[in-house]
Parts: structure tokens; C-alpha cells; sequence
């Protein structure tokens, strides 16, 4: 059979075991005190409490792991403040490339990344511009454009330094042609570019 | 004027729905009433009206009560439109932008832009979204609300982009391309937040393919 405890009697045995357990504890203490360990450990921990009374209850161990913890959650704070544009559907995107010349389309915005070289030919982003076609496939097609050059130079290409150079002074000549042929325009002048934008 | 909207006015039925105020509920169900000839200039709620018109008129043909239509609608009033995608915050400067443009309509942003100061086109802007208030705020916190501002653009942009308001989302996309003109494709990069995905040798390649815009 087990012995039912009152409460009182319950409460007594509790501080029995406290007191055993705080008597051990001294004993403890003793011990290090005469090995010499515990007068370092006393000490250190009255160092400890000295710094935590100026710091305002803190130790420096503590106030480096709290700044730490500041610091992440700022940068958490500010990854997510960070405007992520790429999200914008590609509408909105093509939107905002509607407002630059196609030079510039293809010049910076394509080499920015490939989500952008690929905006940059949807037709929403240059959909505002009007294009000379056969102007298109003399640039675009390289091998068309080395034929053309050849009949019209009417040499050989043999280095690729002075294929560069036949090339632009080819492209200059058709650009002169076309610009004559063409109409200008008054508002953007790319005329001379081939390319134009409709402005009305 | 369509053909439709004539046969409306001549009914005399246009004039008692110009009077009608549409309730717009924003993602956290705030209403706002709007007179519905400014919410038309969304083309979202627009198609919404005209289906919701066209569901009641073949209700009234089949001459079905009332109660059913409610019974299909649920608790929704019939001029409730409900906006799951915009903030109310952002709702409320979009209506304040219909409103403004109602009576005198936003003129064609030029293109290309011809330089990057969008002083003009943010006058007009400021007018309507910020009251006296922020611009204070503006002056004198400028670094925190830079941030604020681009994510306010953000969300404005999406919610033209969904709403459907073609002149909204031209201004706003004019002032992105005003912040990206004039930079590098690096500084691109920062702005956007874009990983450059090309290899040295492709993006030399692409260089070479585009050397003629270059060279102009």
C-alpha cells in the first residue's frame, strides 16, 4: 500500500530534499574554494556582474549576440523591401521599353540579362517603331550582307579586320541611299539611321 | 458614341446609370463608392458592369425573381465589384487618378522620353496621390521613402496593369523608363535586381551583334 501525504506533510519533504540539495551545493563550493578553482570562477563571475552593472544588466556576450540578431533582422527587413521589378508581368515591361529609341533597346537594355534581350524584341516593347525590312535582313543576316558587300565592293575578303571595314563603309553607303529615298522625319530624325518612329 | 449607347440614351436609361455608385472592394474589403461613368475608364470593372447588365437583363427575360439572382450572387450587392488585387491603400490613389482625369483626360507621354527629369509628369502626379502631409514627409525623410515610393509605383503599375487603365500604366512605366534612362547596363542591374545571366563570351557576342546601335 502507498503512503497518502497531506499537503503539509507533502510541503515538508519538498524543503528537506531543497535544503540536502543546498547543502550539497555548499559542500561543493568549498571544495573548489580549496583546490583554487573556485576563487578564479567567483571571481570572474564578479567581473561578469560588474560589466552586466554597467551595461545595464548586460553582458558583452549577450550584447554581441543581440546585435547580431539586430543586424539579421535589418538585413531580413531589407531584402524584403527591395522592389523586385522583374516580377511585373511582361506587359508592364514592355510598356516601360516602349519609351526608349531601339538603339538603346538594343545597345544596353538587351545586354542586361536574357529575360531583357528577350523583351526587347517582343513586338509590345517595339511596336511603336517602324522598320525598314530589307534594312532588317541586311543587318540581321550576316551572310546575305558579306554577299551584298562583296558585289558591291567587288573584292575579296580575306582578313577579318578589313572585313569589319568593308562592312561599315557598305552599311554607310546603303544608309546614305535609304535616307535618300525616305522620308524624314521631323520629331525623332533617325532617318539617317534607317529607323523612325511614327509620330503621328 | 456606339451604337449601343445611343439606343441607351434615347431609352432615357443612360441617365439614372451615370447616377449609380459602384462600390470597389480593395483585397482587405474596404468599399470605396465611385460614380460609375469615372470607374469606367478601367476596362476591368467595365466588362464586369456590362456581363453583370447582361446577366440581370436575360434574368428579367426569363422573368426569374429577384431572390434567385441574389441566391446566385450570394451576399454581393449588385454594384459591388470586388478587387482581390489591389490594396485598399493603392485603390484609393487609383480612383483618385480616375477621378482627376475624368473631366480632363491625360495627354500622350512622348516617346522616346527625351530626358529622364519626370518633373512635369510627377506635378501632376503628386496633385493627385500625396496630400500636403507627404510631401513634407517627402523633404525630409528622403531615403526612407524613396523605397516607399518605388514599391508604391510598383503596386500602382500591377494595379493599372490589372484594372486595365491604359493611361495610368503609361504613366507609370514613363517615370520607370525616366529612373532607367541614362544608365549602364550595371546600374540597370542594381535597380532591377537582375543576376547577370550572360557569359563573358555571349555578352560580347551580343555586343558585336548590336555594334551599329553602339557606333550611333
Amino acid at each position: 500500500m502507498k503512503k497518502v501525504y497531506s499537503k503539509s506533510e507533502k510541503n515538508l519533504i519538498k524543503s528537506s530534499q531543497g535544503l540536502v540539495s543546498r547543502n550539497v551545493k555548499s559542500e561543493r563550493r568549498l571544495k573548489l574554494e580549496t583546490d583554487g578553482r573556485g576563487e578564479r570562477k567567483t571571481k570572474e563571475r564578479q567581473e561578469k556582474k560588474g560589466e552586466a552593472r554597467k551595461n545595464n544588466g548586460m553582458t558583452e556576450e549577450r550584447m554581441k549576440r543581440r546585435e547580431r540578431r539586430e543586424q539579421r533582422k535589418k538585413e531580413e527587413e531589407e531584402e524584403k523591401a527591395v522592389v523586385q521589378w522583374l516580377k511585373l508581368p511582361n506587359d508592364a515591361l514592355c510598356s516601360i521599353l516602349r519609351y526608349f529609341p531601339f538603339e538603346i533597346l538594343c545597345s544596353i537594355f538587351s545586354r542586361v540579362s536574357r529575360k531583357f534581350q528577350r523583351l526587347c524584341k517582343k513586338p509590345m516593347s517595339i511596336g511603336h517603331i517602324r522598320m525598314d525590312k530589307k534594312f532588317m535582313q541586311y543587318v540581321l543576316i550576316e551572310t546575305r550582307a558579306a554577299e551584298a558587300i562583296k558585289e558591291k565592293a567587288g573584292t575579296v575578303v580575306e582578313s577579318p579586320e578589313s572585313k569589319e571595314k568593308t562592312n561599315t563603309t557598305a552599311l554607310q553607303e546603303l544608309m546614305k541611299d535609304k535616307s535618300n529615298v525616305q522620308p524624314k522625319c521631323d520629331k525623332c530624325q533617325l532617318a539617317h539611321s534607317c529607323w523612325y518612329y511614327v509620330c503621328s | 458614341m456606339s451604337k449601343e449607347e445611343k439606343a441607351a440614351n434615347e431609352s432615357g436609361g443612360l441617365d439614372e446609370e451615370e447616377q449609380i455608385e459602384l462600390q470597389l472592394k480593395s483585397q482587405d474589403s474596404i468599399s470605396f463608392p465611385v460614380k460609375k461613368d469615372i470607374a469606367m475608364h478601367s476596362a476591368l470593372i467595365k466588362t464586369i458592369w456590362s456581363a453583370r447588365n447582361r446577366i440581370i437583363k436575360t434574368k428579367q427575360k426569363i422573368a426569374c425573381l429577384k431572390l434567385k439572382f441574389n441566391e446566385t450572387t450570394g451576399d454581393q450587392t449588385e454594384t459591388e465589384i470586388p478587387l482581390p488585387n489591389v490594396r485598399s491603400a493603392i485603390l484609393k490613389r487609383v480612383i483618385s487618378f480616375m477621378e482627376h482625369h475624368h473631366e480632363s483626360p491625360m495627354k500622350e507621354i512622348e516617346k522616346p522620353l527625351k530626358s529622364s527629369n519626370m518633373r512635369e509628369v510627377m506635378q501632376v502626379f503628386l496633385k493627385i496621390n500625396n496630400n500636403n502631409n507627404q510631401r513634407k514627409n517627402t523633404s525630409t525623410n528622403k531615403n526612407k521613402n524613396t523605397k516607399g515610393d518605388q514599391e508604391t509605383l510598383f503596386e500602382l503599375i500591377l494595379a493599372a496593369n490589372y484594372m486595365d487603365i491604359k493611361p495610368l500604366l503609361d504613366l507609370t512605366c514613363a517615370k520607370v523608363a525616366s529612373m532607367l534612362k541614362g544608365k549602364t547596363p550595371e546600374q540597370i542591374r542594381k535597380q532591377f535586381n537582375i543576376a547577370n545571366d550572360f557569359t563573358p563570351e555571349e555578352e560580347e557576342a551580343v555586343r558585336a551583334e548590336n555594334k551599329w546601335a553602339e557606333d550611333s
